[in-house]
C-alpha cells in the first residue's frame, strides 16, 4: 500500500503503565494482558489518514524498566514522534514525567512532537491523577494530551493519529526537514512494485496544495 | 624514575629540539631497568607535554614501541588507561594531539595475540568511560582520529564483545553514532560495519536499536554500492550484521517485511554453476561467503526455531510462551510468502539442482537447507516446488523433485544427501495430496544406470533403489530412499494403504512374482556387517527401516495386518529388539521395541504374548529407557534450535569444505525431534495397553456378576447351558493368565540371574539400572502383580459361585425326580384302576348278557343273579370305595378328577343295571319262580363268579 510519509515513533514511560498495551491495541485491535516485561511485542506499524493523506507509522515500544533506561534513551535521536505515557492510578508514573521529558530534551531531536498520555482512564475509581494535572502539565511543557484506555481503546487511535498531524504540520511549515535521516521520517516508497512510489508522490502533490490552501 | 626524564623533557621544551632529537633522547636513554624500551618515557610525554608537535611525536614512538612488544602493551594497561583517557578528554581543541593518543591506544589494542594487547583491549572495553569517550571521538573533526577510534572499538569488540556491548548499551549515543560512521567514507564505514556486527551479536536491545537506526537501509545500500552477491567482503560483513539482527528476532523480521527488504534477499542468494575462466573450479571463495551468508538470511526468515541459549533466563508461562510461538509461526509464513513472490523457489532450485546447480557443496546444502526452510508446512510454496523443474545433461527437463531425489540418494556428500531428503520431507509435510501424488509413482520403471539417471520419477528412482539392493549389504541408496519413503507416508493413511499394495517386481519381469514393499523393506533389517567400519552404516540403516515401520504401521491396522500376515516378520522384529541387530546397537533395539509397540496398540494379544516370549517385558521397557535416556535422544529431544550463526572465520571454512558438512544434526542423525515427542507419547500409551492387557484380557466382553444370574423367563437346560459356557470362558482366560504369569514368573527368575553375575558390559548396564531403576518398570511390575492378584480373585470367586450353582442345580434335580417318580406312582395306579374298572364293565357286560338269556328261564338265575349282583355292588362299592380314596390321596388333583368323572358314569351305569335287576326279579317273581330258588342261583353264579 503506498503512503506519503513513514513516521517513527517510540513509546516511552514507566514500568507497567500499558506501553506494549497501547501498541498491541492499535496495530492488532487488541488487548492482551501481557504479564511479563516488554517481549515479542516490540515493534508494530500501522496505516493512518493524517492531514488528508496516507501515513504509515512505524512504531517501537521501549522497555520501561531503569536498567533499560540507556537503551531506551538511544531511540529518541532518529524518533519523529514520543507517546510518553503514564498510568492515571499510579501517581508516581506521573512524578517521573519531568524526568522522561528530561531525556527526551537531552538526546531527541528538538522537533520531536512528544504526545503526553495518560493511560487506563477506564479504571475510574483507583484513579490518582486527575485528567486536569495531565493537561497542565502537558500545556506547561508544550505537549500534546489525550487520556486513554488501552484495553477499551479509548483514545488509542487519537493518541497516534493526532501526533502524525502535529508531525505532518511540522513538516508542512517546513520546520521539520524530510531530508534529514534522523528526523524520523521519510518519504513514502513501495521497493517492490515500480510506480508505487509515482502514486506516493502523485498523493503527496495532490494533498500538498490542500494543505497549504488551509494554511 | 621520572627526574631524569622530567628533566630531559624540561630541555626539551625550553631549548625546542627537533623531532629527530627528542627521538634520539627517548631511545637513547632509560637508565631504569622499568623502562628500558622507552614505552613509559613516551607515555609520559604523550600525556602530560605541552608542545603539541612533540606529544604528536610521543605519540608515534609509542605506537612504535608496543607494536613491536607485547609487555610494552601490558605495562599500559597496567598504569595508564587512565592518563591515557584523561588526555583525551581533556584535549579538545588540538587534533594533533587526539589522533596522536588514538592511534596509541589502537597500537595497544591491535597486533599480535598477547596478554598486553588482551589486557589493553579489556581496559577499554570494560570501561564505561573509556567507550565513551571513543563513541564521542567518532564524531570528531579529524578523519584519521575517527578511524583510530573505529578501528580501537572493533579492536576490542574481538576479544571483548560481551563487555563492549554491556558498554554501548548504557551509552544512548553509540549505536546513533555508529549508524552515521556507515556514511561516512568507506574505510570508516567498513569499520563502523565490523563494530555493529559485533555489537548486535546475542543482545537483543542493541539489535532493536540498530534496526530503528535504519540498519537495514545502510546495509542494503553498501551492498548495492559493492555489486550484491558479486562483491568483496563488505556485502558478507553487511549479510552478517542483517543476519544478526533477524536471528530469532520477530519485531526485526516484522519491520524488514515492512520496509520490502525480504523481497531484495533472493537476488543475494542467486547463484549457479559458472564455467569460464576458472573452469570447473567453482565459484570464488568471496562469492560463495556472500552467497551463504545470503541464504542464511532466506532461512533465519523461514525458520520457527528459536537461537540456542536465548532467553534462557526468562520466565514465561504457558499463555505467553504460546502467544510468541504464534507470532513466530505467522511471521515466518508471512516471510515464506513474501520470498516466493520473488521467485526464491526458482532460485534456490536453480543454485541446488540439476545443471545448474553451484559447483560448491557448500552452498549447496545450504540453499537445499533453506529450500526445505521455504516450502515447510506453506501450501503454496509446495505446489512450486512440485512444479519446479530442472535440467540434466543439457537436454532433459525433469521434474525438480526428482533431480532432489537423485541428490539425497546419489550425492558424495552425506550433508547433501541429508539436505535434499529434508527437501523432499519439507515438500511433503502437510501435504497429503502430495504424499499421495508421491506414493502412486513408487514403481520401478525398468531396469537402467543404478545411479538412477534414467529413471522419470521420484516414485520410479526410490523403488528401484529399496528394489536393487538384494544382497543383505548396506546400500547408501536405499537408506536415503528409506528416509524419504517415511516421509511420503508420515500420518496419511491413504499414502499408507496405496504403498502396501505397491510392487517392486517390474511390470515386464517375465516371472509373474510380486515384491510387495513392506516385506522388502523388513528384509533389509537383517542386514550385517562385515567389518567394523561398517557398524555405524548398518546400524544407520536398521534405524531408517525401522523408524519407516513406526511411521507405517502407527494407527494404520491394515498396515499392522500386512505386517503381521507373513509370519517372520514379528519374530524378526522382536529379536531385534533382544539384541540390537548384528551390531548390537541399543538404538536398534528400542526402536524394533517401539516398532512393537505400534503393532501392540492394533494387535494386542499375540504380539504381546511374542513380545514377552522373546524379548521379555522388563527388557522390552529398560531399552525404551536406554534409547529416551541415551545421548543422542536427549539432544535431540530438545526444541530444535537455530544452526551457528555464520561469521567471518567460519564461513571461509564452510566456502572452501568439500563435503559441505559443517556439524553433525542433535542427535546424530538417528533421531529427531518429531520422533522424540512421538515416542514419548507413544511410550505411555503402550505402557497402557499392556496394562490393561494384564488386567483385563478380555476387554471385548464385559463378564459381570449380572451374567450369571438367572434371567427371567430362562428354563433350567438354557441357563445351564450359558453357565457352562461362562465357565469354559473363564477357564480359558485362566489359562491364559496363567500362561502369562508363567512367562512373567520365567523372565523374573531369568533377569535376575544376570543381576546376580553380571558380566563384561552388561554388569556396567545392569549396575546403572539398578542403581537408577526406572520407577516406571517398578510400577509396571506391581501393576502387573495387582493385575495377576486382581484376576486370581476374580476367577476365585467365579468359581466358588459356580459350585454353588452346580450345587443348587442338583438338589433341584433330585427334587425333580422324586417328583417324578411319584408322579409316575400315581399314574400307574391310575392305570390299574382303568383297568379294573374295565375288568368290571366286562363282567357286568357278561352278567347283563347272562340276564338275557337265563332270565326268561329260571327265577333261581334271577335270585341269584339278584344276589350276585348285591353281593358284587357291595363289593364293588367298597373296593371302589377304598380305591378311590388311595387314589384321590395320591393322585394328583387332575387325574382324579377325570377318574371320578368315569367313575360316576360308572355308578349311573350301576343305577341302571340295578333298576332293570329290580324289574327282572319282580318279573320272576310273578312268573312263579322260587325267590329262595333264585336266590341260591344267583348266589351260585356269583360264588362261580368269583
Amino acid at each position: 500500500m503506498s503512503y506519503a510519509y513513514l513516521l517513527k515513533y517510540i513509546i516511552i514511560g514507566d514500568t507497567g503503565v500499558g506501553k506494549s498495551c497501547l501498541l498491541l491495541q492499535f496495530t492488532d485491535q487488541r488487548f492482551q494482558l501481557v504479564h511479563d516485561l516488554t517481549i515479542g511485542v516490540e515493534f508494530g506499524s500501522r496505516m493512518v489518514t493524517a492531514g488528508g493523506k496516507q501515513v504509515k507509522l512505524q512504531i517501537w515500544d521501549t522497555a520501561g524498566q531503569e536498567s533499560f533506561r540507556s537503551i531506551t534513551r538511544s531511540y529518541y535521536r532518529g524518533a519523529a514522534g514520543a507517546l510518553l505515557v503514564y498510568d492515571v492510578t499510579r501517581r508516581e508514573t506521573f512524578d517521573n514525567l519531568s524526568s522522561w521529558l528530561q531525556d527526551c530534551r537531552a538526546n531527541a531531536n528538538h522537533n520531536m512532537v512528544i504526545m503526553l498520555v495518560g493511560n487506563k482512564s477506564d479504571v475510574s475509581h483507583r484513579r490518582a491523577v486527575s485528567t486536569e494535572e495531565g493537561e497542565m502539565f502537558a500545556r506547561e511543557n508544550g505537549l500534546l494530551f489525550v487520556e486513554t484506555s488501552a484495553k477499551s481503546a479509548f483514545g488509542v487511535d487519537d493518541a497516534f493519529v493526532a501526533t502524525a498531524g502535529a508531525v505532518l504540520a511540522k513538516i508542512d511549515t517546513g520546520v521539520l526537514d524530510v531530508k534529514n535521516e534522523s528526523s524520523g521520517v521519510k518519504l513514502g516508497y513501495d521497493p517492490g512494485r515500480k510506480g508505487t512510489s509515482d502514486v506516493a508522490r502523485l498523493d503527496v502533490r495532490r494533498a500538498e496544495p490542500g494543505a497549504s490552501s488551509c494554511c | 624514575m621520572g627526574r631524569l626524564d622530567r628533566v630531559a623533557a624540561l630541555a626539551r621544551d625550553v631549548t625546542s629540539a627537533t623531532a629527530d632529537v627528542a627521538r634520539n633522547i627517548v631511545f637513547g636513554s632509560g637508565p631504569e631497568g622499568e623502562d628500558d624500551d622507552g614505552v613509559e618515557r613516551a607515555l609520559e610525554r604523550l600525556t602530560c607535554g605541552v608542545l603539541s608537535s612533540d606529544r604528536a611525536l610521543a605519540g608515534r614512538t609509542l605506537c612504535e614501541i608496543v607494536e613491536e612488544r607485547d609487555s610494552a602493551k601490558a605495562r599500559v594497561a597496567r598504569a595508564w588507561g587512565e592518563r591515557l583517557l584523561e588526555t583525551l578528554r581533556e584535549t579538545t581543541d588540538d587534533d594533533d594531539v587526539i589522533r596522536a593518543a588514538l592511534e596509541a591506544t589502537r597500537a595497544c589494542a591491535s597486533g599480535r595475540m598477547g596478554e598486553g594487547r588482551d589486557a589493553c583491549r579489556a581496559m577499554i572495553a570494560r570501561d564505561f568511560a573509556w567507550v565513551r569517550q571513543l563513541v564521542s571521538e567518532l564524531r570528531g573533526r579529524d578523519f584519521y582520529s575517527r578511524l583510530a577510534a573505529a578501528q580501537t572499538l572493533r579492536e576490542a569488540s574481538e576479544s571483548e564483545g560481551e563487555a563492549l556491548r554491556a558498554s554501548a548499551a548504557r551509552d544512548p549515543t553509540a549505536v546513533p553514532t555508529l549508524m552515521d560512521a556507515m556514511k561516512e567514507n568507506e574505510v570508516i564505514r567498513n569499520e563502523a560495519l565490523l563494530l555493529l556486527v559485533e555489537l548486535t551479536k546475542d543482545h537483543e536491545e542493541l539489535q532493536k536499536i540498530v534496526a530503528f537506526e535504519g540498519a537495514f537501509e545502510r546495509a542494503f545500500a553498501v551492498m548495492r554500492e559493492e555489486g550484491g552477491v558479486e562483491g568483496g567482503v563488505v556485502v558478507q560483513d553487511c549479510l552478517e550484521l542483517c543476519n544478526n539482527l533477524l536471528r530469532d528476532n520477530p519485531s526485526n523480521q516484522t519491520l524488514f517485511r515492512e520496509n520490502g527488504f525480504v523481497r531484495s534477499v533472493p537476488g543475494l542468494a542467486a547463484v549457479e554453476r559458472e564455467i569460464g575462466n576458472s573452469g570447473m573450479r567453482g565459484i570464488s571463495a568471496q562469492k560463495a561467503a556472500n552467497a551463504l551468508c545470503a541464504l542464511e538470511t532466506v532461512h533465519l526468515l523461514v525458520s520457527p526455531n528459536q537461537e540456542d541459549g536465548k532467553r534462557r533466563n526468562a520466565r514465561h508461562d504457558a499463555e505467553l510462551e504460546a502467544l510468541l510461538r504464534q507470532q513466530r509461526l505467522a511471521g515466518c509464513r508471512a516471510n515464506q510468502s513474501e520470498l516466493a513472490k520473488t521467485g526464491t523457489v526458482e532460485i534456490l532450485v536453480r543454485a541446488s539442482l540439476g545443471d545448474s546447480a553451484v559447483n560448491a557443496v557448500s552452498v549447496r546444502v545450504a540453499a537445499l537447507r533453506a529450500l526445505a526452510a521455504l516450502v515447510r508446512n506453506h501450501e503454496e510454496n509446495q505446489t512450486e516446488l512440485f512444479s519446479a523443474t530442472a535440467d540434466r545433461a543439457g537436454t532433459v527437463t525433469e521434474p525438480a523433485l526428482l533431480a532432489c531425489g537423485r541428490t539425497a540418494l546419489h550425492s558424495l556428500s552425506p550433508a547433501e544427501r541429508a539436505a535434499a531428503s529434508s527437501v523432499l520431507g519439507a515438500s511433503m509435510r502437510g501435504n497429503p495430496d502430495g504424499q499421495l501424488l508421491l506414493v502412486s509413482t513408487l514403481a520401478p520403471t525398468g531396469f537402467g544406470a543404478t545411479d538412477g539417471s534414467e529413471d522419470a520419477s521420484l516414485g520410479g528412482l526410490l523403488a528401484r533403489a529399496l528394489a536393487t539392493n538384494v544382497g543383505m549389504v548396506y546400500d547408501q541408496a536405499s537408506v536415503e530412499a528409506a528416509r524419504i519413503l517415511r516421509d511420503m507416508l508420515h500420518r496419511n493413511d491413504d499414502a499408507k494403504l496405496k504403498a502396501l499394495r505397491v510392487n517392486l517386481e517390474p511390470v515386464t519381469s517375465r516371472a509373474n512374482a510380486s515384491e510387495l514393499l513392506l516385506p522388502r523393506c523388513v528384509r533389509q533389517l537383517a542386514v550385517t556387517h562385515t567389518t567394523e567400519d561398517e557398524k555405524p552404516q548398518v546400524e544407520r540403516l536398521q534405524t531408517v527401516i525401522l523408524r519407516l515401520l513406526i511411521v507405517w504401521l502407527y494407527e494404520c491396522k491394515p498396515a499392522v495386518d500386512a505386517f503381521l500376515s507373513s509370519p517372520g516378520h514379528l519374530p524378526a522384529i522382536a529379536d531385534l529388539a533382544r539384541t540390537g541387530g548384528s551390531t548390537e546397537s541399543p538404538h536398534v533395539a528400542a526402536l524394533a521395541c517401539v516398532v512393537l509397540g505400534c503393532c501392540l496398540l492394533e494387535k494386542a494379544g499375540s504380539v504381546l504374548d511374542v513380545v514377552s516370549a522373546r524379548v521379555g517385558l522388563q527388557s522390552f521397557f529398560m531399552k525404551w529407557e536406554a534409547m529416551t535416556t541415551s545421548e543422542q535422544y536427549v539432544q535431540a529431544a530438545e526444541t530444535p534450535k537455530l544452526p551457528r550463526a555464520l561469521t567471518r572465520a567460519n564461513v571461509a571454512k564452510l566456502a572452501i569444505q568439500s563435503d559441505g558438512e559443517d556439524e553433525v544434526p542433535p542427535g546424530e542423525g538417528l533421531y529427531d525431534n518429531e520422533i522424540t515427542v512421538f515416542i514419548n507419547e507413544l511410550e505411555e500409551r503402550v505402557k497402557t495397553s499392556i496394562m490393561s492387557m494384564y488386567a483385563k484380557p478380555s476387554a471385548g466382553e464385559e463378564r459381570s456378576a449380572s451374567s450369571v444370574i438367572r434371567r427371567d423367563g430362562e428354563d433350567d437346560a438354557s441357563y445351564l447351558t450359558r453357565l457352562q459356557e461362562a465357565l469354559r470362558a473363564s477357564e480359558k482366560e485362566l489359562e491364559d493368565v496363567r500362561s502369562r504369569n508363567t512367562v512373567l514368573a520365567e523372565q523374573l527368575l531369568g533377569t535376575s540371574n544376570p543381576a546376580a553375575a553380571p558380566s563384561g558390559d552388561e554388569a556396567v548396564s545392569g549396575s546403572m539400572e539398578n542403581g537408577s531403576r526406572p520407577a516406571s518398570n517398578e510400577a509396571l511390575q506391581a501393576a502387573v502383580e495387582a493385575a495377576k492378584r486382581a484376576n486370581a480373585h476374580e476367577i476365585e470367586n467365579l468359581k466358588r459361585d459356580l459350585e454353588d450353582f452346580k450345587r443348587l442345580a442338583d438338589e433341584r434335580q433330585e427334587s425333580l425326580t422324586s417328583l417324578s417318580s411319584a408322579y409316575n406312582g400315581l399314574e400307574a395306579e391310575v392305570y390299574r384302576l382303568e383297568s379294573e374298572a374295565t375288568g368290571l364293565r366286562a363282567k357286568l357286560h357278561d352278567i347283563a348278557d347272562s340276564d338275557d338269556v337265563s332270565a326268561p328261564d329260571t327265577a333261581t338265575l334271577d335270585v341269584a343273579r339278584e344276589a350276585g349282583r348285591q353281593e358284587g355292588r357291595r363289593l364293588a362299592e367298597v373296593e371302589f370305595e377304598t380305591r378311590m380314596r388311595d387314589a384321590v390321596e395320591a393322585a394328583v388333583a387332575e387325574a382324579a378328577a377325570a377318574h371320578e368323572a368315569e367313575l360316576n358314569d360308572l355308578l349311573a351305569c350301576l343305577g341302571q343295571e340295578e333298576a332293570s335287576k329290580e324289574h327282572l326279579f319282580a318279573r320272576l317273581l310273578e312268573l312263579g319262580v322260587d325267590e329262595t330258588a333264585l336266590e341260591e342261583d344267583l348266589a351260585k353264579i356269583v360264588i362261580g363268579d368269583e
